[in-house]
Formats: C-alpha cells, structure tokens, sequence
C-alpha cells in the first residue's frame, strides 16, 4: 500500500510539472498567410537528438512558405525527463 | 533495486502518456475564416521502410483542405496520390512537390494536395480508418493507415476541431 501511494504521489508531481507553453519568435511586415509549417525536436533527459532541426527554414519548407509573416515556439515539457519544441511558421 | 525499476518504469509510462496528450491542432483567426492546423501525425506503413507524416491544414471560409506530407520511400517519382476511407475516396495526379531531399537510405518527397472540403469531411465520419495510398513510377504502391484504436480518437478530435471553428 505504502509503495502504490509513493508511487501515485511521484506521478502526481510530474503531472503537475508538465507544461506547454507557446511564445512568439519574430513577425515580419508581411501579410498574414494561411500557410503552415511546422518543424520539431524532441530532447529526452535535455540531451540533443542526433539530427534534430526546429529551425525557421525547416518549418517553412514544411508549408511551402516562401513569405514568412510571423512565427511562434511552442514548448511542451515534463521536467526534467522530455522536452518537444515546436517552431510554427505562418505566411504564403 | 527492485523499486528503482519499478519507479523509472512508471515514470516512462506516465512521460508517454502526457507527451501523448499535448494539443493536435491549432486554432487561428483569418479574413477568409477560421483557420484549423493540425499538427504533424505518422500513419503505420502497411510496407516495410516507407513512411508518411502528414499535416492538415483547415480554412472554413475554402472549399478544399490542405493536406500536405511527407513520404519517404527509396524513390521519390510520385505519380498519384490516394485518400479513401469507408465509401469515400479521393484521388489526384494534380499534387505539388515541395522538396526532396535524401534521408538515409530513403528520399523524402514534402507533397501538398488540396482534398475538396465534402470528400475530407466524409472521410472523418467513416468507421473505416483513413488510407493513404502513394504510387510511384519506379517502386510499388506504398500504403500508410490509422491503427483501429487511434482512428477512433482522430475522428473524434477532428470532429470536434472542425465544429469549434465554424
């Protein structure tokens, strides 16, 4: 019983610690398009993935944007064990 | 030492039970509608080293979707790509091709397509999980599904995505 609840409380925690959050990267003086890209890395332990590209061209090749209008980062975490970032880019 | 397994075995589940939760599509505002992205989702490939990432990309004020994808495969000369699900299909050689590029021993093609919005819609309603059929000149037919059990939460997401931004 006592190990069920340890255990129970340390899921809980992390739980509580898992977040996604998005945040703005940079707007342009472009028009707003109706293109999206998106580009991930995920980091498991905050190691870097042996190929990982979460770049502004990544994302932008992904939608086929040739005219960026804004981008944002979005980040989901559960500390300190996996972390997924996520750069949108939106345009034409 | 016992414990210790058990505690970073639960901790694996829990990571991958919330990483799996996070958010499938996005919501924006435009001038021609509500605009919904959903994010990247990799289909199960029916063929061994192929893959298919695709992306969605909804604009209520349009008459098509977008549907853009990533397919990799050790050719890259798409001739036709297929959608279909239960009764409804689409098919079109009218695709565009972003890029390609070489990744390992495969090329990655980004295709992008516009499904007309009916088709794609009668798609989500099915019981029959989505495939994805890609031919090409010099390889056979690769085809990419839903798992039985994640189609039924995809349709429902996309259900409830699409009624929200109308």
């Amino acid at each position: 019983m006592k190990k069920i609840l340890s255990l129970l409380a340390v899921a809980a925690a992390f739980t509580v610690t898992s977040c996604t959050t998005v945040a703005p990267l940079t707007a342009t003086s472009n028009q707003v398009g109706s293109k999206c890209g998106v580009a991930t890395e995920t980091r498991i332990l905050g190691f870097y993935p042996l190929a990982g590209d979460h770049g502004i061209n990544k994302a932008a090749k992904e939608g086929g944007i040739k005219k960026i209008s804004h981008v944002d980062v979005e980040t989901f975490g559960v500390f300190p064990f996996y972390t997924k970032t996520t750069t949108q880019v939106y345009g034409e | 030492m016992n414990r210790l397994r058990l505690l970073i075995g639960c901790v694996s589940i829990f990571v991958s039970v919330i990483a799996s939760a996070q958010g499938r599509y996005s919501l924006r505002l435009m001038d021609e509608g509500n605009m919904v992205f959903f994010y990247p989702c990799k289909l199960a490939s029916l063929q061994k080293g192929r893959s298919l990432v695709y992306d969605m990309n909804y604009i209520t004020g349009r008459d098509s979707v977008v549907v853009n994808m990533t397919f990799s495969a050790p050719c890259s000369d798409v001739e036709t790509v297929k959608l279909m699900a239960g009764d409804s299909l689409y098919e079109t050689t009218d695709f565009t091709v972003f890029y390609r590029e070489r990744e390992k021993k495969n090329i990655a093609s980004r295709i992008h397509i516009l499904c007309p919005k009916d088709i794609y819609e009668a798609f989500f309603r099915s019981d029959k999980p989505l495939v994805v059929e890609v031919t090409t000149k010099s390889c056979s037919v690769s085809r990419f599904s839903y798992k039985p059990s994640s189609w039924k939460k995809e349709r429902a997401i996309v259900h409830e995505a699409i009624e929200l931004a109308k």
